[in-house]
């Protein structure tokens, strides 16, 4: 357990530390945890959502459903996710062919397409549970 | 160059999803028309009845077309470990009864050799016979680009077989909903990419 000694100094460095202080260091430091808004189901992305909907009443259509069903919404989701994540593969291609296409460069490819990957493969279970049921 | 799939009428997709279709994958020097012709050449003959059809198709030529550029990635890488290589040997087997000459080879004409190598089919003729005759045949030149790009020719192989995993995965839920149709998307896809390769090999 700490003193009274430690916690009162930890106290007090804390309080040097109050983050960013002007309105550009907030903003940026807001985004320091968004590369490429991936974490962020379409759902919840007011702009996708649009986008979403629109498609989700599309395949209730081709189920002769009147109304967007919940399936529907999730294979929407899913499948809006799936194209985010191939504009997203794009541009990371249209990087590499950009660049000296050195070993570090191929070095980046990899990395940056390994992590794209694991969103990838969860999209396209999503989808392939949603249509399941569908 | 605002590159869309919005004037495609010949491969029919339905105009309710053409605004989810309209942003082709395309990289670099890849041209529309390519695409264009690819996904129509992959749908031809194919009948998809509904929208969840459609979405399926999409993603197969989508996978298929990223297959394609991804063995274009790993030609290059291959080439430029060759060149990498035949640049070393060139060095390597420099005459050595002149001693001046061989390190203004070395140092200046070496390298440019390897570029006419990769670059020129008659140089690379001419370069080949003059390593063969010194121990290093092609296949030789090719077995040791393999050995120094082992590491980035695997991680691109990796990712050419997660995509046709992928594909196999997509035509798989496919005939769960229509038989007719994965057996067509699979022949179709499978034939247009082996044929682009075969014709770029000739």
């Amino acid at each position: 357990m700490a003193s009274e000694r430690q916690i009162s100094a930890n106290q007090r460095n804390a309080k040097k530390s109050t983050g960013p202080t002007t309105e550009s260091g907030k903003r940026k430091s807001r985004s320091n945890a968004v590369r490429h808004r991936l974490a962020i189901s379409a759902a919840r992305d007011p702009i996708l959502r649009v986008d979403v909907e629109k498609l989700a009443q599309i395949i209730s259509s081709a189920r002769n459903e009147p109304q967007i069903t919940l399936f529907a919404q999730d294979v929407a989701v899913a499948q809006i996710d799936l194209l985010r994540i191939r504009n997203i593969r794009t541009s990371i291609f249209e990087a590499f062919f950009k660049s000296a296409q050195s070993a570090e460069s191929l070095e980046q490819l990899r990395e940056q397409l390994r992590k794209l990957d694991r969103y990838e493969r969860r999209a396209f279970s999503r989808r392939r549970r949603a249509l399941r049921v569908c | 160059m605002v590159r869309s799939l919005a004037k495609q009428s010949r491969v029919g997709i339905p105009a309710d999803l053409v605004e989810f279709f309209d942003n082709p994958p395309l990289v670099g020097d890849e041209i529309l028309e390519d695409y264009k012709n690819f996904f129509g050449a992959i749908v031809a003959g194919l009948k998809p009845v509904d929208a969840i059809d459609w979405l399926y198709i999409k993603d197969v030529v989508d996978l298929s077309w990223q297959i394609r550029r991804e063995r274009f990635v790993l030609a290059g890488v291959v080439k430029s470990f060759q060149t990498e290589v035949v640049r070393d040997l060139l060095k390597a087997t420099a005459d050595a009864s002149d001693a001046l000459q061989a390190a203004v080879y070395r140092i200046f004409n070496a390298s440019n050799d390897a570029q006419r190598w990769a670059s020129d089919s008659a140089a690379r003729k001419e370069i080949d016979a003059r390593l063969t005759s010194k121990g290093h045949p092609p296949s030789a030149v090719l077995a040791q680009a393999y050995m120094r790009g082992a590491g980035h020719i695997d991680a691109i192989d990796k990712r050419i077989a997660s995509y046709e995993v992928r594909r196999v995965g997509i035509v798989r839920e496919i005939e769960r909903r229509n038989e007719k149709l994965a057996r067509d998307l699979t022949a179709a896809s499978s034939e247009v990419i082996d044929a682009e390769f075969s014709e770029a090999a000739e």
